[in-house]
């Protein structure tokens, strides 16, 4: 099953659902998950800061109302999940199939109200028994999961999503926090992008578009890493602030970048970021979740 | 305008539809292999008349285009059999793809031969067509 994970948020897929529409940040936003058929899953979440008289209780009933109406909201049963971290939650669902069951629920981990939308088509157990079964959150600390299409991370907690570029077999997501910023960027498919342009044309054509503001340094040095079982192996270069935006102090002093093989899942994987560190340990991570570990290359 | 908006609702299909229709070739040439996996499709050209007169067109003139593994797997599919979901199932499966992205993809692919004139959609007949003699 694919594993979905954004905004910290992550839920287990039924096969062949994906994610079409991704919007907003970590405090509010939406994603639209669909079949070939249609829209089947909405995510939507916005963070509730605690006031002084906080009850998460009332914010979910009163959500749950907003959402299916005064009648149906009364019709929604109190739903217990698997996982520790949610403060109150409810999930109604549709007597009558084809119709759309509610799940609202607040999480005290991250002070958000998460509301999930399924399109039941018949009576079944989608929802309650497979995506809020595995449902779940993480918890600020440590290296956060993100996993959409077949691109999937750990970034360091403190990273908030930037921007994502989508397009198919070229997946990026860009991340910045505390001055630091780091781009995972996954290419499909390998062998065929190898053809067209060696790993190092694929580096400089990553440095290249920071060219406005980093000088590209020509020297490239092989890079490998271990990720479990599989080893990518690369080239990696540097890229140093132009001297005339010495002034820019937000702009980090250099920015460090590697494109790697990943021969197993036949995919280019190129990370660029502030801190060589955390660049290294991102591209150790590509590919940990989601990935259905049969190692077949294509074809 | 009831012109314009009854002609919009008789070429609007569901994606439903769309993902059924079965793409034919509507040019056949030889396809020469690369070597890398992929293929040259030459077809030949059929310039207007107009075109011919004024353009001086050589006779057996024709055009080639050059495709990439994946691309040569969606025209090979392009038989007037093959659905658009099968197509997209099958680049799917041979490339690790998830569903959006081989649709999106095979989609994208599929439209831009249509624009060249190269293929064709065969729409699947509905139940009472079926029956028409």
């Amino acid at each position: 099953m694919p594993t979905f994970a954004w905004q910290a948020w992550q839920l287990e897929l039924p096969p062949r659902w994906d994610p079409v529409k991704l919007e907003g940040d970590f405090d509010s936003g939406l994603a639209l998950i669909t079949d070939t058929h249609g829209p089947r899953l909405g995510l939507r979440w916005k963070k509730e800061p605690r006031r002084k008289r906080f009850d998460p209780a009332a914010l979910v009933r009163r959500a749950m109302r907003e959402e299916v109406g005064v009648l149906a909201a009364e019709e929604a049963k109190p739903f217990a999940m698997p996982c520790d971290g949610w403060l109150q939650c409810k999930l109604y669902e549709d007597p009558e199939p084809p119709g759309r069951d509610v799940w609202v629920g607040y999480s005290g981990r991250s002070d958000r109200l998460l509301q999930i939308a399924y399109h039941a088509q018949r009576r079944d157990n989608v929802l309650s028994g497979q995506i809020l079964a595995a449902l779940g959150e993480h918890g600020g600390s440590g290296r956060v999961p993100w996993s959409v299409f077949d691109l999937s991370c750990r970034v360091p907690a403190g990273f908030r999503l930037d921007r994502h570029r989508l397009n198919a077999g070229d997946l990026s997501l860009t991340f910045s926090g505390q001055r630091r910023v780091l781009s995972v960027r996954q290419l499909a498919v390998a062998h065929l992008a190898l053809r067209r342009m060696p790993l190092a044309r694929w580096l400089a054509g990553q440095q290249s578009r920071q060219h406005r503001y980093f000088r590209r340094d020509d020297r490239t040095e092989p890079v490998e890493i271990t990720a479990g079982s599989r080893t990518l192996a690369g080239v990696g270069g540097t890229a140093v602030r132009r001297r005339r935006f010495f002034w820019m102090r937000w702009l980090p002093p250099a920015m460090v970048t590697c494109a790697l093989h990943d021969p197993d899942r036949d995919r280019l994987v190129i990370v660029e970021g502030s801190d060589r560190g955390v660049v290294m340990e991102a591209a150790a991570s590509v590919g940990c979740l989601g990935y259905n570990g049969t190692g077949a290359p294509p074809g | 305008m009831a012109r314009v908006l009854l002609r919009g609702k008789e070429s609007a299909i569901t994606r439903q539809q769309a993902l059924a229709a079965r793409p034919v070739r509507l040019v056949e040439g030889p396809v020469a292999g690369t070597g890398d996996g992929g293929g040259r499709l030459s077809v030949p050209l059929r310039p207007k008349a107009w075109a011919k007169w004024l353009l001086r067109f050589p006779a057996g003139a024709t055009k080639t285009f050059e495709l990439d593994p994946l691309g040569l797997l969606v025209w090979e599919s392009c038989d007037g059999k093959t659905s658009v979901l099968q197509i997209v199932r099958k680049l799917e499966r041979r490339y690790h793809f998830s569903s959006r992205e081989a649709e999106v993809s095979t989609v994208a692919f599929l439209r831009t031969l249509i624009k060249k004139g190269l293929i064709g959609m065969a729409p699947r007949r509905g139940r009472a067509e079926r029956k028409r003699p």
